[in-house]
């Protein structure tokens, strides 16, 4: 049963709308907000020429739609401008730090669906018993722990005590280098498995699972919760129990019919929980030392780096529209009453 | 009933297998590891014959732009490993040491200067370095005018004597050699880099955008390889350079790290951590108050030396009642200064003693200000205000800077018990520094104090002097002073540095003398740098410098392991 044409297409012009819209309301606060930014272009002790030349290089001196229009022509033709910090493109430095970012993020995510959903199954059919008290603590303290705080606490732990596993960083430096590895993705964990770099591969999967863990408490405590609350109702309904009633396995029941109905929901929290992890995996990317774009985002907030900081929010609001968009498919396709 | 629970263990042992899986991983990964356990050196495959050593140094800040004609901020990290000037400066022993110049003269005025060049100096693209590649260099530098090409104003024309022989004629008399020596602009590199660019010339944009890739074109002990100023360069040694082949050359050591990794950790505690567990082996900034943990650590080696950095309190000048020395000089005896090193910087300072840093020449030791109470009152009592003053002064200070942060606590502290009350507020350095612009045309709308971080582009007093006393330096003189004298005495000083320092030392004392009674502004510390590295890394002292703060000289490092 195919879905409409329409209604894809219709979700493609507002994910369209939606990137710039965000690229404009991005771009006119933070030419609103009182800022000098010729000060990052010109460096720390410039003289007064050499500020008011960046002030011109800038566009600075003309008035915001003109500011604009120059910046959404640049932003069409894929020029996304350049760091003020670094003078790098904006665009190259995203490209660079997206795949660090989404290599951790669908690790956390994966570890949090294997481990959240059995979870939230085992909470929903044996309700109110110790079992889910159980698990109500684990998962509900999972997803309200400060990450900031589990990572300092993991890190102590596991690396600084026990010695396990290291403590920041995506790779050890000189494995790369030794073993002449080469970057084809930015996907370290993919690129080491392409090029048969075991080496490279066992030392970054040691790097990731600390900083995945830290991410996946949040979404892993989500989706059990999420679990077993829709399981519940979904055991609850008539149709459910019909199928009991006409002696059909619980087995079946819970599997084929049940698991089916509450994937959906839960699929689409998770969706846009990703989304919206990938930007806030900043901390942990700070505290991990992660090269991602979260750790990119904020070094270029905290330095008025505009550009940079447009292109970032641009990227997360793509990447989330995008999530977005396919999750609303996905469910459509999944379940028939969406499609309309 | 019994399916259902046959069902939960089914979900148990699926939980238990994954767990299983992680486990057997984890050992399959930890047995992987351990040959390859040491971070420095490592076992290499037959086929390589040498082992590579590697250090990694972390950085607090990203690195920013790769042209050495413009580059004016934290990129000097690692352009002084990869570029070199005609030569280097030592400002604690006051001396000079080579770089690509062997010998170097000037005229009697200090209006021509010679630099003979090296003869076995090579770019990394293999070509000799020659004097027209130091002419074309400093040309270029000179034409885009951005960053610290200010430094060579006074610059007439460069003149191409013979191959190795470079002359600059001057407009007026400056100590070229210094300028010569400084951290930002005066770089070397090939002029071939039109060709390796497709450009038309070297001040073609083309050029910059070459350099900013991430290319280099540098003649220094280094060469950069890998190009990701937001997280990580390496830079690789350079194998022709002409120091490893100059016996006795005094920043070359021959068991220099074959690479030297420059690794952006943008927190103190996360760079403290890392060199405890030794995933870097240097760190440009840990926690001060951590300090004396370090310093018992056997694992670890501090470095504590004096950076050119100092923290000074700028007062409006302008706007009663600071317009009134005898207010000015009251709040300069009411400061507790070593109070203020103690607790801001948990000691890793000296209390300043004029706006010239501990260390630095030009500076003296005459000009501390007594903390003294009791001379405060009698000061504000002399000039109007027995009971105080019945205004409360606005402080600013960069928000996020937890040392001007505490000094300022200290600072109203202290100034409340003479009757001076202070509003602290923290500002974004940019927020800070537009509203004390805006002084010079209004200054009753300008803030009283500003507390202010200044080092020099490169090492001359006239640069601290000049720009935040000279009345021509609108950007930075924020305490809106004024004084013609004060002017005449540094821009003669000025021109007297290349010719006859003695001369040119006593008008800065007399200069500083001014400011030291005037208390346009109160100099509180001048900061000490703190480089922590794992033990086995050797001659760390001897490759910090203050004149190129930040950079660590990977050239005379020795690596013991």
């Amino acid at each position: 049963m195919p879905i409409s044409k329409e209604y894809i297409i219709k979700r493609l012009i507002l994910l369209i709308a939606v990137v710039f819209g965000v690229a404009i309301i991005t771009f006119i606060i933070t030419r609103v907000v009182p800022s000098h930014p010729e000060f990052l272009w010109a460096g720390a002790h410039p003289t007064k020429e050499q500020l008011e030349k960046a002030r011109r290089e800038l566009r600075l001196d003309q008035p915001i739609y003109v500011q604009l229009y120059y910046y959404l022509l640049d932003f069409l033709t894929g020029n996304w401008g350049v760091s003020w910090r670094t003078r790098q493109p904006v665009l190259k430095d995203i490209q660079a730090a997206l795949p660090a970012t989404l290599e951790l993020v669908s690790l956390a995510f994966i570890i949090a669906l294997i481990i959240g959903i059995p979870l939230g199954i085992l909470a929903a059919l044996k309700r109110n018993t110790r079992i889910d008290d159980l698990i109500r603590i684990v998962t509900i303290t999972g997803a309200s722990i400060p990450v900031f705080w589990l990572a300092l606490v993991l890190q102590l732990i596991l690396s600084s005590w026990l010695g396990i596993l290291p403590s920041a960083k995506r790779v050890d430096e000189y494995i790369i280098y030794e073993t002449k590895f080469k970057e084809i993705t930015g996907f370290i964990l993919l690129d080491s498995l392409i090029q048969g770099n075991l080496q490279v591969f066992m030392n970054a999967l040691k790097h990731i699972i600390l900083p995945a863990l830290v991410i996946s408490f949040y979404p892993l405590g989500l989706s059990a919760r999420m679990t077993r609350a829709v399981m519940i109702d979904v055991l609850n309904e008539f149709h459910t129990k019909s199928l009991a009633a006409w002696g059909l396995p619980k087995r079946v029941i819970i599997y084929k019919y049940a698991l089916k109905n509450t994937i959906a929901p839960v699929i689409g929290v998770l969706g846009l929980s990703f989304g919206y992890t990938i930007i806030g995996a900043f901390l942990v990317e700070v505290i991990f030392v992660w090269p991602g774009i979260g750790y990119y985002a904020a070094s270029a907030l905290i330095s008025y780096d505009y550009p940079a900081v447009i292109g970032c929010i641009v990227t997360a609001a793509i990447i989330y529209a995008i999530i977005n968009t396919i999750v609303d498919i996905l469910h459509a396709i999944i379940d028939p009453r969406v499609r309309i | 009933m019994i399916k259902g629970i046959s069902k939960i263990a089914g979900l148990i042992i699926a939980i238990l297998v994954i767990v299983a899986v992680v486990a057997v991983t984890y050992f399959i990964i930890t047995k992987q590891q351990l040959p390859t356990e040491t971070p420095i050196t490592s076992v290499a495959p037959a086929t390589t014959p040498p082992e590579k050593t590697v250090v990694i140094y972390a950085s607090l800040s990203e690195m920013t732009t790769a042209d050495p004609s413009t580059e004016f901020s934290n990129s000097i990290l690692w352009m002084c490993l990869v570029y070199e000037p005609l030569l280097w400066y030592d400002p604690l022993e006051n001396k000079f040491i080579p770089g690509l110049a062997e010998k170097w003269v000037s005229n009697e005025n200090g209006t021509v200067w010679t630099f003979y060049l090296r003869k076995d100096a090579k770019f990394h693209d293999g070509t000799p370095v020659t004097a027209t590649a130091v002419k074309l260099s400093i040309e270029r530098t000179i034409a885009l005018g951005q960053g610290a090409a200010f430094i060579w104003s006074s610059v007439d024309r460069i003149e191409v004597v013979d191959n190795y022989t470079v002359r600059f004629y001057l407009k007026y008399p400056t100590a070229l050699d210094q300028v010569a020596a400084s951290s930002y602009g005066a770089w070397i590199f090939s002029p071939k880099v039109v060709e390796y660019a497709n450009a038309k010339n070297l001040t073609d944009p083309k050029v910059a955008e070459w350099f900013n890739a991430g290319h280099d074109a540098g003649s220094g002990p280094y060469k950069l390889v890998k190009w990701d100023p937001e997280n990580e360069i390496v830079l690789e040694k350079f194998e022709d350079w002409w120091g490893w082949k100059t016996p006795g050359y005094p920043l070359a050591s021959p068991k220099a790290p074959d690479i030297f990794i420059v690794k952006i950790v943008k927190d103190a505690v996360t760079q403290e951590r890392l060199v405890l567990s030794g995933d870097v082996h240097i760190a440009e900034y840990v926690p001060l108050e951590d300090v004396d943990v370090l310093k018992a650590n056997p694992n670890i080696q501090l470095v504590i030396k004096p950076s050119f950095q100092n923290l000074l309190l700028l007062i409006n000048t302008k706007k009663p009642p600071l317009d009134n020395v005898l207010v000015r000089r009251a709040i300069a005896h009411a400061i507790p200064y070593e109070d203020i090193v103690k607790v801001a910087r948990s000691g890793i300072a000296k209390v300043a003693s004029g706006p010239i840093p501990h260390g630095m020449w030009g500076h003296f030791e005459d000009f501390y200000y007594q903390y003294n109470l009791t001379l405060a009152k009698e000061l504000l009592a002399k000039a109007g205000y027995p009971g105080g003053i019945n205004r409360t002064l606005l402080l600013v200070y960069t928000a996020g800077d937890i040392y001007e942060k505490r000094t300022a606590e200290l600072i109203k502290a202290s100034l409340a018990k003479i009757g001076i009350n202070i509003e602290i507020k923290p500002m974004s350095w940019e927020e800070q520094w537009a509203l004390a612009k805006t002084g010079w045309e209004n200054p009753e709308a300008a803030q009283d104090l500003f507390i202010f971080y200044w080092w020099p582009t490169y090492i001359t007093p006239f640069d601290f002097l000049y720009n935040m006393f000279h009345n021509e330096s609108k950007i930075f003189n924020l305490c809106y002073y004024e004084n013609p004298e004060f002017n005449k005495l540094i821009e003669e000083a000025f021109t007297l540095e290349g010719i006859n320092r003695t001369k040119a030392l006593e008008l800065y004392y007399k200069a500083q003398k001014i400011l030291y009674e005037d208390v346009p502004a109160i100099p509180l510390w001048d900061a000490m740098d703190v480089r922590v590295a794992v033990k086995y890394i050797g001659n760390l002292d001897k490759a910090v410098n203050p004149a190129y703060p930040t950079v660590i000289f990977a050239q005379v490092l020795e690596v013991k392991k």
